[in-house]
């Protein structure tokens, strides 16, 4: 990997107080994105993954305190440093360098609003020429027609590419895609999903996905983050990691994909994330089929292996 | 357990459902959308049947009906042998409590304001005494994995999938035969997802009940399902054995479907 990162987000932590105890929600956050890449976040509800997609385009409830930084690569190569708790210099890039869409797309639009106009409106000198090129990127045959049209007359997987179209209005170099397809079917799904990948093709685009999605998920993410109840216990190259993961969260997660995959009864995981906050020792010690009475005492480190890997377990699964 | 010789539990004939089309000034407000359009199909005791189908193609409207919540335009549904499509509403009485909804927002269904014993002990017979209650929903608590701790816990203390596990609870103990479960995993993550097919297996098993499973995902439903129905545009265009359907779908519909779902050979 010699091309400069896109985005690298250095010691990301959110915490939260609550009755004066304070409550980490995403601890010492660290990785980075190539250009053109697809990287996918996986872990459980809970465990921190749309709080990370929120915290970056600074987009949390103010009472969530955030640390940490990111570095954004420009377009002469020169890096820009953005404290993540400098709510104005984020301001200046969300929405410009790091585009944003979200689960539900019929939140995003508004609804008194012609879908062209609310492209225009993000679009220099509301240029109706670059909107009706936008929406035809976005896979509408007919975009002239969408144009006129407003948010309800819109089916879920339209509505979602007519989000996509204002995200890309922005220009980012970056997409943060939270859970894009959960609202859809399965077959407006695939069409999403082969969207986003011609666009990662085409432009470089760099996708920061949350998914679920099987498919998505074995056959195109470039790198894989596992978040487990605010840690990154295993992040890496996707096809090391989904051939051999090494942490006993990642493998568990894993064989529930492919046995779905495969037509196969999976072996769920017992318990919830919810049952794992501890202050000391690995927080997935109490779920572990592999602990030892180490791993209830000293939190584990996050280790980096030579392969772009770091795995944060005290007893790493062999290859 | 699964043979198709007995006598159908549930068997709908040429059910129909229509919508009027347009608002109270609309120029087409004469004018009916059919949201399921002539769709005959039978499920034995102890059967799961999957719906499955794009958005749109009329699974809820189908599921509706049969749990008497829209007034079919035409058809006849057959529950345990007694048609329960026009009854009236004291005759239908002792047998809605038999087909029990469990809907994807399962956080909607319960009440913000009752606990979770409360809810699933509502659901109880009220000839129960009520020193016999709260030892009968500890059990059915239990039986849905649910710990008894959570008796005083009310729903927003609770995640996703145990909240759907209360509604389970809920069904079971207004006494339910057969679920329609509509969408019941799609809000859920795929640990959460794996944990409440296991979970429905289970009961499945231990309690004779009956799925009709509806979902568009094809790669979770086909592990619970013994039969399936493809609807598209309201028409149901394929109905059958879920293992014969899925290794030769007939319709180009069904084979995108099973292309899409990514299934692969086990």
């Amino acid at each position: 990997m010699n091309t400069l990162p896109v985005l690298t987000v250095q010691n990301l932590c959110v915490g939260l107080r609550v009755e004066n105890r304070f409550r980490s929600i995403l601890d010492k956050i660290g990785f980075s994105i190539q250009p053109g890449s697809l990287t996918a976040i996986i872990g459980e509800s809970g465990c921190g993954k749309s709080t990370l997609c929120k915290a970056l385009p600074d987009l949390l409830d103010p009472k969530f305190t955030v640390s940490g930084s990111i570095e954004l690569s420009n377009t002469d190569d020169s890096i820009t440093t953005i404290n993540l708790n400098d709510s104005r210099a984020l301001a200046g890039i969300r929405g410009r360098r790091i585009g944003l869409l979200f689960q539900e797309p019929g939140l995003t639009l508004n609804p008194v609003l012609t879908v062209g106009r609310q492209i225009c409106d993000i679009l220099p000198n509301s240029d109706r020429a670059e909107a009706l090129r936008l929406l035809e990127t976005v896979g509408f045959s007919e975009p002239a027609q969408i144009f006129r049209m407003y948010a309800h007359e819109l089916s879920g997987g339209q509505s979602q590419r007519v989000a996509l179209a204002l995200a890309l209005a922005g220009q980012p170099r970056i997409l943060i895609v939270d859970e894009p397809a959960t609202a859809l079917d399965s077959i407006a799904r695939q069409e999403f999903f082969d969207l986003l990948r011609r666009l990662k093709a085409e432009s470089g685009l760099a996708i920061l996905m949350v998914t679920h999605d099987l498919h998505e998920l074995t056959e195109r993410a470039d790198r894989i983050i596992v978040l487990y109840s605010g840690w990154v216990v295993e992040q890496g190259d996707s096809r090391s990691i989904l051939e051999h993961p090494a942490h006993p969260y990642s493998k568990a997660l894993l064989d529930i994909f492919s046995a779905f995959r495969k037509g196969l009864w999976p072996v769920s995981i017992p318990g919830e994330v919810a049952d794992s906050k501890t202050d000391a020792g690995c927080r997935f010690a109490g779920r572990c089929d592999f602990a030892q009475p180490i791993c209830r005492s000293e939190t584990p480190p996050l280790l980096k292996s030579s392969d772009h890997r770091a795995v944060r377990c005290h007893f790493p699964l062999p290859h | 357990m699964n043979n198709d010789t007995g006598k159908p539990f549930l068997k709908v004939s040429n059910l129909v459902v229509d919508y009027a089309r347009g608002g109270f000034f609309s120029r087409r407000k004469n004018v009916r959308f059919v949201a399921v359009d002539n769709v005959t199909f039978s499920v034995m005791q102890s059967q799961t049947l999957a719906i499955v189908g794009q958005s749109g193609s009329g699974k809820t409207s189908l599921a509706m009906a049969i749990l008497g919540f829209v007034q079919p335009a035409g058809g006849t549904i057959e529950f345990a042998g007694s048609d329960i499509r026009n009854l009236t509403a004291s005759k239908s009485r002792p047998e809605r409590p038999r087909i029990q909804p469990i809907f994807q927002d399962c956080g909607a269904a319960l009440n913000p304001q009752m606990t979770i014993g409360r809810a699933i002990s509502d659901g109880l017979p009220v000839s129960l005494p009520s020193s016999r209650q709260k030892s009968q929903v500890l059990e059915l608590m239990s039986r849905v994995g649910l710990p008894g701790d959570l008796f005083q816990a009310y729903p927003r203390q609770l995640s996703g999938g145990q909240k759907q596990r209360v509604c389970l609870a809920r069904a079971l103990a207004v006494g339910a035969e057969c679920l329609i479960l509509d969408e019941p995993f799609s809000a859920q993550d795929l640990s959460v997802q794996a944990q409440l097919m296991l979970l429905l297996r289970e009961l499945k098993s231990g309690l004779d009940l009956t799925y009709l499973l509806i979902s568009h995902d094809l790669t979770t439903v086909r592990l619970l399902a013994d039969k399936i129905l493809v609807m598209r545009g309201g028409k149901m265009i394929e109905f059958g054995d879920i293992a014969e359907i899925l290794s030769a779908p007939q319709t180009d519909y069904t084979k995108e479907l099973v292309r899409q779902a990514g299934i692969l050979p086990q």
